[in-house]
């Protein structure tokens, strides 16, 4: 991990205003991609707030992760559109095709994935993005090819 | 200011500021609670003392509302009775169906509430909870699945114990209560302090049962069974069982220790007067040495965790003597077993303390000198207590009469003392006084014990020395002094019990161990310790001899390895 950028980051916010907890887990998030123990360790030895706190702060939402990204980060939308048109069947086809679970990154560091809260695209559910790219109307076989377009073309490299 | 409110269709006197469930408590109306906690800011998480409040459409928590005078209350209400029903109900829907293996079996607060309510059929079912299992530390055991999420455990842990190991992570029906980034517990900032396990309704905490793997020693030939105590341990099973006072509780614990089947029974008194011995040579060390300043007690293992992982710097202020406990076992171990022309690896040592953390501390690698342990095992008096029942014990008819007296036995009173806040001051400062000026201290010292007390500073001088002494109860009083550590020279000792009131109230205790068992216990520690003849460390006739003949020699380097340790910088998240 990037020791000096995070400390470099947390500078930007006052020392021990734990009110900026929030904020500072968003920003490592948006710039690291995922919540490193390092990070935990510096924002609560900055903010003044036990890492225990920071922990359960970060999982109340959906938003913050803390397994880096693999190359192919796997959004599955969990809301309630998606989960009414059968988003549970795709992850599950999913998780066995990846070997991994939500929240998890696949031992060659190709597959990520996380089951988001709402992808905000309820209108043409279900909805699986990869790497922000959107798949709307996802079906088992369409999830099925996706995974396969990625793995050939990674084999062909 | 008092006023008058209807509970019951009863008018009731109460006072201003009380809250509803205070006023119920006092008179005599009892009302399910399993998130409520005595002194505690309440919360109202379980829901379980709802009341109906006229004028309300909501039942409305009772530890959560204060009472006003236009309040009239109903609080067994059929709506109110089947409320608190079903939330035990929803709460037994997921929870594992575990009871008759559970560790809190008969002594569970969800199991009485669901009994006292007359939960007698599995109306409401659902998934039960897997969450893992959480074996890792050789002191706590955390079993999520058995949490029903009240928050006492994060609330001592933070607010009674400022350590704030766990927290409530996630949300929804996927909450639960782990520690930073879901590490196993002995990964964790955990200090092992047993606080929470305390008041864990459940068993979703407990402690790690050493006794099974202690009972195999019992049928080894080659093992000699050695059992050391604390005299606090005497005044706790001592209140637990009602013993009157007159009875000698000392010859009863040891003739109920030998009973179960151990043939050394010794208490820690001596080895509490080597330690006592010991601080005052790391003191006069480091006065000769101009420091380091101040010097800070190491007998709490919960506390010299909390250095190693928080305050870096201050590892080499601790006293790097070993703990009453700890030292135990080098004098079970190298005088005991010389007196009995044993070998130290043919005994195996119990120590019986009202202590968790004191499992971790026996299980610290510093703690273990050429394969051999100073401590085999440690178990808490919850575990004492369950091994008097499962051996058969009738505590009540045991004869008050020591049949064979260990050598070791002979101690002052500092053995006592120890166990409580301020005690370890006192007879360390008595024994200080004697090493450096060879005289007994200035009569207009004052005694200072701390019962019930947070946080005590005073001044003493001895000779030419004029020091500066603090004393703490309570982990969480001590980061105000060590914050201020920086600019200031004038402390020289510091006494730190991680639990308040010391070992009297730590983590092993027995669950349903109230304040004013605390109290009672505490009194009779006290006055035992004013009915002790040797009231000073260095009138112990038998420290000189056990020092001559047994620690010093053959090998006067080795004796210093024995009785001191030295201790790590720890790497967790704080």
């Amino acid at each position: 991990m990037h020791d000096d950028n995070i400390d470099s980051l947390l500078k930007t916010y006052p020392a021990g205003r734990q009110e900026y907890l929030i904020p500072a887990l968003q920003e490592i998030q948006h710039r690291w991609g995922f919540i490193s123990e390092e990070a935990v360790k510096k924002l609560a030895e900055y903010l003044r707030v036990p890492s225990s706190v920071i922990y359960g702060v970060a999982t109340f939402y959906n938003q913050f992760r803390f397994v880096r990204q693999g190359k192919y980060h796997f959004q599955i939308c969990y809301g309630t559109a998606c989960y009414l048109f059968g988003t549970s069947t795709l992850l599950e086809e999913l998780e066995s095709m990846l070997g991994i679970k939500d929240g998890e990154i696949s031992d060659d560091g190709l597959f990520s994935l996380e089951v988001a809260g709402c992808l905000g695209g309820c209108a043409q559910a279900p909805v699986v993005a990869v790497n922000g790219e959107f798949y709307t109307h996802v079906t088992l076989h369409q999830l099925r090819q996706i995974v396969e377009n990625i793995r050939l073309e990674e084999n062909l490299r | 200011m008092t006023f008058e409110i209807e509970i019951n269709n009863k008018p009731v006197k109460v006072k201003r500021g009380e809250t509803i469930l205070e006023v119920l408590n006092r008179i005599g109306i009892k009302v399910p609670t399993l998130c409520s906690m005595k002194d505690f800011v309440p919360t109202g998480m379980c829901r379980l003392c709802v009341v109906e409040l006229e004028g309300r459409d909501m039942l409305i928590p009772a530890c959560s509302f204060k009472v006003e005078e236009w309040m009239k209350i109903k609080t067994h209400s059929p709506r109110v009775v089947l409320a608190r029903k079903t939330i035990i109900e929803l709460l037994l829907a997921n929870h594992p169906d575990d009871c008759l293996y559970c560790e809190r079996n008969g002594n569970c607060e969800l199991q009485q509430h669901a009994e006292d309510m007359h939960v007698r059929e599995r109306r409401i079912t659902g998934q039960k909870n897997t969450t893992f299992l959480d074996r890792s530390s050789i002191a706590l055991i955390h079993e999520p699945s058995k949490c029903i999420l009240c928050g006492r455990c994060i609330r001592v842990c933070t607010e009674q114990m400022g350590v704030s190991v766990l927290s409530f992570i996630r949300r929804g029906v996927a909450t639960s209560v782990r520690p930073a980034l879901e590490k196993p517990i002995n990964s964790s900032n955990c200090v092992f302090c047993g606080q929470c396990l305390k008041v864990c309704p459940t068993a979703a905490l407990s402690d790690r049962v050493n006794f099974s793997e202690m009972q195999v020693f019992f049928h080894d030939p080659h093992k000699k069974m050695a059992v050391t105590y604390s005299p606090a341990v005497s005044a706790i099973i001592a209140e637990y069982f009602g013993f009157k006072t007159s009875k000698n509780v000392n010859a009863v614990i040891q003739n109920i220790l030998r009973k179960i089947g151990f043939e050394i029974v010794f208490d820690t008194s001596l080895a509490t007067d080597i330690m006592i011995v010991e601080m005052c040579g790391d003191f006069i060390k480091r006065l000769r040495e101009n420091g380091p300043f101040p010097m800070f007690s190491s007998s709490c293992p919960a506390w010299v965790k909390y250095v190693e992982q928080t305050h870096e710097g201050l590892i080499k202020n601790l006293c790097t003597s070993k703990s009453f406990s700890q030292i135990s076992g080098v004098v079970a171990k190298h005088v005991i077993a010389r007196q009995k022309s044993l070998l130290p690896e043919d005994i195996y040592l119990v120590s019986i303390l009202p202590c968790t953390a004191a499992k971790f501390e026996a299980s610290r690698p510093q703690m273990t000198l050429m394969g051999i342990s100073d401590v085999d095992s440690v178990i808490t008096v919850r575990e004492f207590i369950r091994m008097i029942k499962m051996y058969g014990i009738d505590v009540d008819r045991i004869v008050a009469e020591i049949e064979e007296k260990e050598v070791a036995s002979t101690a002052s009173v500092a053995g006592k003392l120890v166990n409580i806040s301020g005690g370890t001051t006192e007879v360390f400062l008595k024994a200080l006084s004697h090493f450096l000026v060879g005289k007994p201290f200035a009569a207009n010292f004052s005694v200072p014990r701390m019962i019930n007390k947070d946080y005590k500073e005073f001044q003493v001088e001895i000779g030419d020395y004029k020091l500066g002494i603090a004393v703490i109860n309570g982990l969480s009083n001590v980061n105000v002094l060590i914050q201020q550590l920086s600019n200031r020279d004038d402390v020289h000792f510091v006494e730190v019990m991680a639990c308040t009131n010391g070992c009297m109230g730590g983590g092993g205790l027995p669950l349903s161990w109230s304040k004013e068992a605390e109290k009672r216990s505490i009194k009779s520690l006290l006055e035992w310790a004013e009915e002790d003849t040797v009231k000073w460390v260095h009138h112990n006739t038998l420290l000189k001899d056990v020092y001559d003949n047994y620690l010093n020699a053959p090998m006067p380097s080795e004796f210093h390895e024995r009785l001191h340790t030295y201790f790590v910088k720890r790497e967790v998240l704080i």
